[in-house]
């Protein structure tokens, strides 16, 4: 129990030490939205190698205090839409056999695009913020590609490892 | 591949999710519009959201229940017993009406005025047949122009007109009952609807999407289609024109809106008047008043008033005017003079 | 590294993601003539694109300078938390839109007003 807590706590900050990078270097393609996500990377690789709830709970923290220490109410709304559906989606997935690490990147990070951006247009009561869809899919699509290969090199490490 | 019946009933719950919020959604940008006829005019009225229905139908009895009290027109009316009887005890509908047509009535001048019900009739604009009447009419029937001989009693609520003197709240009724219906779209949580009360407009909220409604004001002759557009929201909009009821005869053309001071026609060099305001009793009383005052002291009255609303006139040499209150919401294909306070 | 599960996903993704900007690109209609400002779902106002003017927009959430300029629009200065509407390319179609989320504002393209987008005659 102590090591699982220890284990969780470790992972929730490095998600953050990911989400501050991201602050520091913002990978902004002119349009409101696209980031790497690169605190995706420890729920992908966290999808394969622990318990569902905890790798949600992993999550759901990282957001918050994110939130707190980066942004604002706004964002911590925007990143709990995106983080929890893409949760779902992946984990989803990931029960349908035949899919691999990057595939399911790439659908978390679809489906995170997805949320904000649902969310978005409600908060601005607007549906012409749908515009933003398609090319939100595509950005989605390409940063969970390179967040799936990354994780895979980084998971087969920890598998030959063990932990 | 075998699939588990987790994962079936995992898809079910979001597509279950999906379903709902599409039926959400729906609802919420449902629409009910009704029409019909009342105050001797025709109707609209639409709103918008979850409630719309149940909203316009409690707004159609409101119409009908106000048009049953209010009107000349029908032999039980309150009024007609007041005018018939010379004594009643109003209802809290009629009560409030006398009040705000005497402050108008004060405010203005006498160019706005109940009392001018006879003169009215005589003319035959409370019925159907038009006739000029002589001067002589005209003149003996002015004496009982005057709002000041009704004696009403607030405290009882009791209303006694000289004998002679008759009232008619046409002026203002339609307005009244505008704001009553957005009122009562208020109490059933209705954050947009709209009404065309026979030409009298009343906005309530914005357009269903956020956007503001476009109200045309309609031009006086066939030669443009409108006036201009005016962007509002919770607003009345209520435009008096002579063009909206006259008769020929002789090749003169008389009107329906007759100045207290002469009783007749009024001919003070406007051609129509839109108000812009809330309050829809206050911009269906003022619409009247300020095309009886023409140009020159309709602007004098909205520099005095210039807090309580705003007005497009538009005189008989095609010259268009806009109080300063709508510059940016006003949008004209025609010239217009934007009217400061200096 | 990639299943087949992946590229056909991919693929779906894909597919949609261009059905959707030819649909959208068929539903603009050019050169936008109004750009309308909206505020946490309401309108605030309504320009002209065709005029060179600057909106300036000072509220409870904040400040917002919209600059329309040779018939494009631009957020020129916001003082909103992460700036992505001063970052977003100038818009200029019908449809196109500036999202300042922190301040709940939207800035629209819209085709020009005709007659038939009013929605009462006041007569």
């Amino acid at each position: 129990m102590t090591k699982k807590i220890a284990y969780s706590s470790m992972l929730v900050a490095l998600a953050m030490i990911f989400s501050y990078v991201e602050v520091l270097i913002p990978f902004s393609f002119g349009i409101p939205g696209i980031k790497l996500g690169l605190a995706n990377l420890v729920v992908v690789i966290g999808l394969f190698i622990l318990k569902p709830f905890q790798v949600f709970g992993i999550l759901v923290v990282r957001i918050i205090l994110s939130a707190f220490m980066f942004g604002n109410m706004s964002s911590l709304i925007y990143s709990l839409a995106g983080g929890v559906l893409s949760f779902f989606v992946m984990l989803l997935l990931k029960k349908f056999k035949g899919f691999s690490m990057t595939g399911i990147s790439m659908a978390g990070g679809v489906s995170h695009n997805v949320g904000q951006l649902m969310i978005a247009s409600c908060v601005v009561e607007n549906l012409h913020v749908l515009y933003y869809m398609p090319v939100l899919l595509v950005a989605g699509l390409i940063t969970g590609m390179l967040i799936g290969i990354v994780g895979q090199r980084v998971y087969k490490h920890i598998e030959r490892q063990g932990y | 591949m075998k699939i588990g019946w987790k994962k079936v009933a995992a898809s079910l719950v979001l597509v279950g999710v999906v379903a709902a919020m599409v039926c959400f959604l729906q609802e919420e940008n449902k629409s009910t519009t009704r029409s019909l006829f009342a105050m001797d005019t025709y109707m609209e009225i639409t709103a918008y959201g979850r409630n719309s229905e149940n909203a316009v139908e409690a707004a159609v009895d409101e119409i009908e229940r106000l048009d049953a009290l209010l009107s000349t027109g029908s032999a039980a009316s309150e009024i007609t017993m007041l005018n018939q009887n010379k004594t009643a005890v109003v209802s809290e509908d009629s009560a409030y009406l006398l009040r705000r047509s005497m402050e108008l009535w004060k405010s203005t001048g006498g160019a706005f005025d109940i009392t001018i019900y006879p003169v009215m009739k005589s003319w035959g604009f409370a019925g159907d047949t038009f006739r000029v009447p002589t001067d002589q009419e005209l003149k003996r029937l002015l004496d009982f122009v005057d709002s000041s001989q009704i004696a009403y009693d607030e405290e009882t609520k009791t209303v006694v007109l000289p004998e002679q003197v008759e009232i008619d709240f046409g002026g203002i009724a339609k307005g009244y009952t505008s704001a009553r219906v957005s009122q009562i779209m208020e109490e059933y949580h209705i954050k947009s609807a709209k009404l065309n009360l026979g030409g009298n407009v009343q906005t309530v909220g914005t357009k269903a999407d956020g956007s503001l409604w476009r109200i045309a004001i309609k031009s006086p002759d066939d030669t443009f289609p409108y006036l201009g557009v005016i962007s509002v929201e919770d607003k009345a909009v209520i435009t008096s024109g002579g063009y909206e009821r006259y008769f020929e005869e002789n090749g003169i053309i008389y009107h329906h809106i007759i100045d207290p001071k002469n009783g007749k026609p009024a001919q003070n060099g406007l051609v129509s008047v839109t108000i812009v305001c809330e309050d829809g009793t206050l911009a269906d009383g003022l619409s009247t008043a300020l095309y009886v005052m023409g140009k020159d002291d309709a602007i004098t009255y909205w520099k005095a008033h210039k807090n309580e609303f705003d007005a497009v006139l538009f005189d008989d040499t095609g010259m268009l005017y806009v109080t300063e209150g709508l510059e940016g919401s006003f949008m004209s294909e025609l010239e217009y003079e934007i009217v400061s306070e200096n | 590294m990639f299943k087949k599960k992946d590229m056909i996903f991919m693929a779906v993704i894909l597919l949609l993601a261009a059905g959707m900007a030819l649909i959208m690109h068929y539903s603009q209609k050019g050169s936008g003539e109004i750009v309308r400002i909206m505020i946490d779902g309401r309108e605030y106002g309504s320009y002209s694109m065709k005029e060179n003017q600057t909106i300036e927009i000072r509220n409870e959430s904040g400040f917002n300078r919209i600059v329309i300029e040779d018939g494009s629009v631009h957020m020129e200065e916001a003082d909103c938390p992460d700036q992505y509407c001063v970052k977003h390319m100038a818009i200029t179609k019908t449809n196109e839109t500036i999202v300042c989320l922190p301040h709940k504002l939207v800035v629209e393209v819209h085709a020009e007003i005709k007659e038939n987008d009013i929605d009462s005659v006041s007569q």
